[in-house]
C-alpha cells in the first residue's frame, strides 16, 4: 500500500497543520466578535442620536432657562450667593448644552492630525488586501483593512499601532521561512488573535455596562409595553420648560415691579 | 432659605464634569434617573393595586393623580375608565381628553383608539394619522386599520401595495383578520404578485386561528384546486366549519350540496 507511506505525514508538517487550524479557527471566533460588537456600537449609535435630538435638546434648554432664572434673580437679591448660584447654574447649562450638541459638532470637526495619517498610510500599505500572498491571507487582510479604517475614522491611534506592531513582529521571519520559522509565525498570529479577542470582550462588557446601554434596554422593555419611554421623557421636560417659562416671567415682572 | 434652594440643585460633582465624556454619559444618566423616577410613580401603583383588588373608583382617584402629573399609562387607563364608565361616571370628553394625552406621548394603545374615536366620527385624515403612529409601534390592530384605510383610501391615496405592507406585518404577528385580507390580496394579486398558493397558506393560518370568512375560502379554494391539490373531504371541512359560525355563504354553500353529503 504504497499510497498509505505516502499520506503518513511528518511529525512536523503535522504539528503545522493542527497549528494552522487553530489560527483559522481563532480568527473565525475574532471575526465573529468583531461583527457583533460593531452591532452593538452602531444600535446604541443610532440611540444615543435619537436620545440627544428629541431629550438632549430639552435637557439643554430647560438648565437655559433656569440660568437665565437664577441671573435674574442676582438683579432682584443682590447678594453673593444669589450671584454664586447663577454662576453655577450657568455652568451646568453649559455643560449640559455641550453633551447635548456634542454630536452635531463632532460630525464637522473630524480633521485626523497628520501623525494618524501617516500611521494609517503606513499601516494600509502593509495590510492592502491586494498585496495577500493567497487567498486566505486576503480574506484576513480584507478584515485588517477594515479595522483599520474604524480606527482610522474613530482617531484611534493605539489600535492603528498595534496592527502595524502585529505586522512588523510576523513579518520578521518572513524572509526564509523553515517550519520551525513557520511554527513561530503561526503561534504569533494565534497570540496576536487571543489577544484581540480578549481586548473584544472587555469592550463589550464596558458597553453593556454603559448608563446608554441600560436606558436602551428600559426603553425596549416599555416598547414592548408599547409604550415610547423617550417621548414620555420629552413630554415631562416639555412641561417642566414651561413651568420654567413662567416663572422666569415672574422673575421678570418682579424686577419691574421694584424698578431694578 | 437660601441654603435650601441650593441643595435643591443638583450639582454635577466638579470632577466629573472635566471631559466631554463624562459629561456626555451625565446627560444620559440624568434621563435614566428622571424615567424611573417617572415610572416608579406611586400613584399609578396605588391604582394598578386598587383595580386589581376590585375597587375602581379608588383606582380612578389614583390613576387621575398620576395622570395629572404627566404619567403615560395612567393617562391611558383613566381615559379607558372614562369611556367605560368604570369607578367614575362615564364621560366621553374627559376620555377623549386624557387618550389624547398619553397618545401625544406615544402611547400605542392610545394612539389607536383615538384614531378609532376619529374614524367613527368620520374625520379620516386624523383617523389616519394617528392609526400609523401606533402602527409603527408594532400594534397589530393598528397595522391591520391601517391596511383597510390604504385599501378603501380612507385618509390617505389608495395603496394596494402599502395595504399588503401593513397587513403583512399584522398577520405576521397571527392577526388572522390581517391573514385572510393578505390572502385576498394573492388570491386577486391586488399589490403582490398574484399567487393561488400564498392566498391558500394565508388563509389557512386565518382559518386555523377561526376566521369564518377564510375558512369559508380555504374550503373553495379546495374544491376546485386552487393553490392547493383539490381535496374534497377538506373543502367540505372548512366550508362546515365556516357555517358553523354562521358564515351566509356557507350555509348556502352547504345547502347545494345537501344531494352529496347527506
Amino acid at each position: 500500500m504504497p499510497a498509505e507511506i505516502i499520506l503518513q505525514q511528518t511529525p512536523d508538517a503535522e504539528g503545522l497543520l493542527r497549528k494552522r487550524e487553530q489560527l483559522a479557527a481563532a480568527r473565525a471566533t475574532l471575526a465573529e466578535r468583531e461583527s457583533e460588537l460593531a452591532e452593538i456600537r452602531a444600535q446604541l449609535k443610532t440611540f444615543e442620536g435619537r436620545y440627544l435630538r428629541q431629550v438632549g435638546v430639552l435637557y439643554a434648554e430647560l438648565d437655559d432657562l433656569e440660568a437665565r432664572i437664577a441671573e435674574r434673580e442676582v438683579d432682584l437679591y443682590d447678594s453673593d450667593s444669589a450671584r454664586r448660584r447663577a454662576e453655577e447654574a450657568r455652568q451646568r447649562a453649559q455643560e449640559t448644552h455641550d453633551a447635548a450638541f456634542r454630536e452635531a459638532h463632532e460630525a464637522e470637526e473630524f480633521d485626523p492630525p497628520p501623525s494618524l495619517k501617516t500611521l494609517f498610510r503606513d499601516v494600509a500599505k502593509r495590510i492592502h488586501p491586494d498585496f495577500a500572498r493567497d487567498n486566505d491571507e486576503q480574506k484576513y487582510f480584507t478584515l485588517l483593512m477594515a479595522r483599520a479604517n474604524q480606527a482610522y475614522s474613530r482617531g484611534d491611534a493605539e489600535t492603528l499601532q498595534r496592527l502595524l506592531d502585529d505586522h512588523l513582529e510576523i513579518n520578521g521571519f518572513v524572509a526564509d521561512e523553515g517550519a520551525a520559522a513557520q511554527r513561530l509565525r503561526i503561534t504569533r498570529q494565534i497570540q496576536h488573535a487571543q489577544r484581540d479577542i480578549a481586548r473584544l470582550d472587555v469592550e463589550r462588557h464596558a458597553l453593556l455596562g454603559s448608563e446608554l446601554a441600560q436606558l436602551h434596554l428600559e426603553a425596549e422593555a416599555s416598547a414592548r409595553e408599547h409604550r415610547d419611554l423617550l417621548t414620555e421623557l420629552a413630554t415631562s421636560l416639555r412641561e417642566q420648560i414651561a413651568d420654567a417659562g413662567r416663572r422666569f416671567e415672574f422673575v421678570d415682572r418682579q424686577i419691574d415691579a421694584h424698578g431694578r | 432659605m437660601e441654603d435650601k434652594a441650593q441643595t435643591g440643585l443638583l450639582h454635577i460633582p466638579p470632577g466629573a464634569a472635566l471631559s466631554l465624556h463624562s459629561t456626555h454619559s451625565s446627560i444620559i444618566a440624568r434621563g435614566r434617573r428622571d424615567a424611573a423616577n417617572a415610572a416608579s410613580n406611586p400613584h399609578y401603583r396605588q391604582g394598578v393595586s386598587d383595580y386589581n383588588a376590585g375597587s375602581f373608583s379608588g383606582a380612578a382617584a389614583s390613576f387621575q393623580l398620576a395622570a395629572d402629573q404627566g404619567h403615560a399609562e395612567s393617562q391611558y387607563i383613566l381615559s379607558t375608565m372614562y369611556d367605560a364608565g368604570q369607578g367614575l361616571p362615564q364621560d366621553d370628553h374627559q376620555a377623549n381628553y386624557w387618550e389624547r394625552k398619553a397618545a401625544e406621548q406615544g402611547h400605542a394603545y392610545a394612539q389607536a383608539n383615538l384614531s378609532f374615536r376619529y374614524y367613527a366620527a368620520s374625520n379620516f385624515p386624523e383617523a389616519f394619522a394617528w392609526c400609523q403612529r401606533a402602527a409603527h409601534s408594532n400594534l397589530a390592530w393598528a397595522q391591520y386599520n391601517l391596511g383597510l384605510m390604504y385599501r378603501k383610501a380612507e385618509g390617505v391615496e389608495q395603496s394596494n401595495a402599502e395595504a399588503a405592507h401593513w397587513y403583512r406585518l399584522a398577520a405576521n404577528q397571527n392577526f388572522p383578520e390581517a391573514q385572510q385580507k393578505l390572502a385576498d390580496l394573492y388570491y386577486f394579486g391586488h399589490g403582490v404578485p398574484r399567487s393561488y398558493t400564498q392566498a391558500a397558506a394565508w388563509y389557512r393560518k386565518a382559518a386555523e386561528h377561526g376566521n369564518a370568512e377564510a375558512q369559508f375560502q380555504l374550503g373553495h379554494l379546495y374544491a376546485i384546486g386552487q393553490g392547493v391539490e383539490h381535496d374534497y373531504i377538506q373543502s367540505r371541512h372548512w366550508i362546515r366549519q365556516a357555517a358553523l359560525q354562521g358564515h351566509e355563504e356557507a350555509l348556502r354553500e352547504l345547502k347545494r350540496r345537501e344531494y352529496r353529503d347527506p
